[in-house]
């Protein structure tokens, strides 16, 4: 190894999709944050798109999938320096390289290394098609298990993810707190959970039955199920009604 | 020291010191080791001990006559022609010259290159025309790097004699030792024969000879000047930092790190010829971070031939590296698919010293 200063990994910027991580991970980013600015006078230091790819470059002839992927994530958020096709490449060059050693990358790197691998793979198909592709054209990629938990995804979310948010729908609390911290521990954004639920609350009859004998709730017997039922129903569609008014 | 403390008895200084710097082709960092080490020493003393209170002396006395006859003695020879094609293998890739055969080899560093930095010299580390214009700096600049050449690297010989590395004639040599040779009359007694060894091996001493001397000074280039001469190069230093915004310093920062990393070297290609190249380099004091084998002139084969040899010296398993403003470099890159760091701007070799600093590159 070269001698030189360890560069912390850190996010710089959180945009706009991928939800804001937990408090923790929160006050982690500021304080590397805070580094990184210390580093260079006025800012972090800035390589232009051709320094960038010929760093790249060089990294990846040497099979340095390590210092690479502390380069590439030392890189400012730009998506005019991230489009760069070498800089692509050498990400899931980065990526592959490394499944094919089977270096694995740690739980709390997964979901960045797994952003830049589909859009590796997003980018390519763009290419093929000749056109961008919208929210639902995206292929489905699969991940190499250094980058991956093995955990299976349906219609984006998790298992896990919909667990925890059938436990909060249970829940007698207001739903838009609930729906935020469902949100907040997972991959989706809160439209996405909104809409989730919301989808489940359009079948309403279904959840709710779903959902009582879940709980084991005490109300029992076949009439104040019904009740409830209905109950919730109403409720349900007095809700469904205002954030349908509200969130549009 | 052995040699130091025994001036009388020199038996092979700057054989020995040639010798050894043949066994330190295929090491990125001869001054690491023990053996250059002994090599600088015995240049030193062979430079103590000959060099420059006698040759000067001498230099200029039989200069023109020889001059010229050695130009058309060049000119008609075909045996430089044959030699020349003889010699296809590059001389810096076999295990050493001739000399070396019969000194002791120097053990084996140990170490893996990793990266090879491939620097253009004009307008990438020195600035010569963009900046400087009709400055005193470019005027006695220019006139100090000739004079300096003229006076410690037998430009005037070599002039019409172009090679593309030091040792490209060494396979002539006889490992003769040079300590009391007369450089400035040896013309008298052969060169104008048509035989062409004498001239070839002639052309071999002067070329280990200017080895010698860049061993010995490449720290103390001041050592080669008289005062006056001093004071000039003193000035000239100073205003091409004061014109260029401190440009030399700057690309310094990258040509230290790289040398003061074992498994890193800096080689040197350029578009001037190897004698004044090296002289530039003794000037703007950056002999430190090249070794003289790490020079290469394209002025006769093109920077991408050059590139070529170096990658052939190098082998597959370093990545390579050029640094370069023109486009001559940067296709000569391309063709061997060599990453390029472009310099044409103060910022860029900033950048460049950053991302060396943060083990990037």
């Amino acid at each position: 190894e070269f001698a030189g200063p360890a560069v912390p990994y850190h996010h710089q910027q959180q945009p706009p999709p991928p939800p804001p991580p937990p408090q923790q991970q929160q006050q982690q980013q500021q304080q590397q944050q805070q580094h990184q600015l210390s580093l260079g006078s006025g800012g972090s230091f800035g390589f232009t798109q051709e320094q960038v790819a010929c760093v790249c470059e060089v990294l990846q002839q040497s099979g340095s999938v390590d210092r690479l992927a502390r380069f590439l994530w030392s890189l400012p958020q730009c998506d005019q320096l991230h489009k760069n096709e070498s800089v692509i490449k050498a990400k899931a060059m980065e990526l592959y390289r490394a499944g094919g050693k089977s270096y694995s990358f740690a739980p709390q790197n997964h979901a960045r290394l797994q952003e830049l691998w589909l859009k590796a793979h997003y980018i390519e198909a763009e290419k093929l098609r000749g056109r961008p592709l919208g929210a639902v054209g995206k292929p489905e990629v699969p991940l190499p298990r250094t980058i991956w938990d093995g955990e299976e995804t349906s219609y984006c979310f998790k298992e896990k993810q919909k667990c925890a948010a059938r436990v909060v729908h249970a829940q007698p609390l207001p739903v838009t707190k609930g729906e935020a911290r469902a949100g907040r521990g997972n991959r989706p954004h809160t439209t996405q959970v909104s809409n989730w639920f919301k989808n489940r609350r359009s079948g309403t009859g279904r959840v709710t039955r779903d959902a009582g004998s879940m709980l084991g709730s005490g109300g029992g017997g076949v009439g104040g199920g019904l009740a409830s039922m209905s109950a919730d129903m109403k409720r349900a569609d007095s809700r469904s009604s205002e954030s349908g008014g509200g969130g549009g | 020291k052995n040699l130091k403390s025994q001036p009388g008895s020199q038996p092979s200084a700057s054989y020995l010191q040639s010798a050894a710097a043949a066994a330190a082709y295929h090491h990125s960092q001869p001054a690491a080791g023990a053996a250059a080490a002994a090599a600088a020493a015995a240049a030193a003393a062979a430079a103590h001990a000959g060099y420059p209170s006698g040759y000067q002396q001498t230099h200029h006395a039989g200069y023109p006559a020889s001059r010229t006859r050695s130009r058309e003695c060049l000119a008609a020879n075909p045996r430089r022609r044959r030699c020349r094609l003889a010699k296809s293998a590059a001389p810096e890739l076999l295990a050493g010259s001739r000399a070396s055969r019969k000194a002791n080899p120097s053990p084996g560093l140990g170490f893996e290159l990793e990266r090879v930095f491939v620097w253009d010299l004009d307008e990438t580390i020195i600035l010569f025309h963009s900046l400087l214009g009709g400055t005193y700096a470019t005027r006695f600049g220019k006139s100090l790097i000739f004079r300096l050449a003229d006076a410690h690297l037998f430009f005037n010989d070599l002039e019409e004699c172009d090679q593309v590395h030091i040792d490209d004639v060494s396979s002539d040599d006889n490992g003769q030792d040079l300590a009391g040779y007369d450089f400035a009359n040896d013309a008298r007694d052969g060169r104008g024969m048509r035989g062409g060894v004498e001239w070839m091996r002639k052309l071999a001493y002067r070329y280990r000879r200017i080895k010698d001397v860049y061993n010995a000074y490449r720290n103390n280039v001041g050592g080669l000047l008289d005062p006056v001469k001093r004071e000039e190069w003193h000035q000239v230093r100073q205003e091409t930092e004061q014109f260029t915004d401190s440009w030399l310093t700057l690309a310094l920062k990258s040509l230290s790190i790289i040398a003061n990393r074992s498994a890193c070297v800096n080689v040197l290609v350029t578009n001037t010829q190897l004698v004044p190249a090296l002289g530039k380099i003794l000037v703007f004091g950056l002999a430190p971070v090249f070794s003289v084998e790490n020079v290469y002139s394209a002025t006769k084969i093109g920077k991408e031939s050059c590139f070529e040899r170096i990658a052939s010296r190098y082998g597959r398993k370093p990545t390579y590296v050029a640094i370069g403003d023109s486009h001559d470099e940067e296709a000569a890159a391309k063709s061997l698919n060599w990453p390029f760091w472009r310099v044409q701007n103060h910022n860029d070799l900033a950048a460049l010293s950053y991302a060396l600093d943060m083990g990037y590159l």
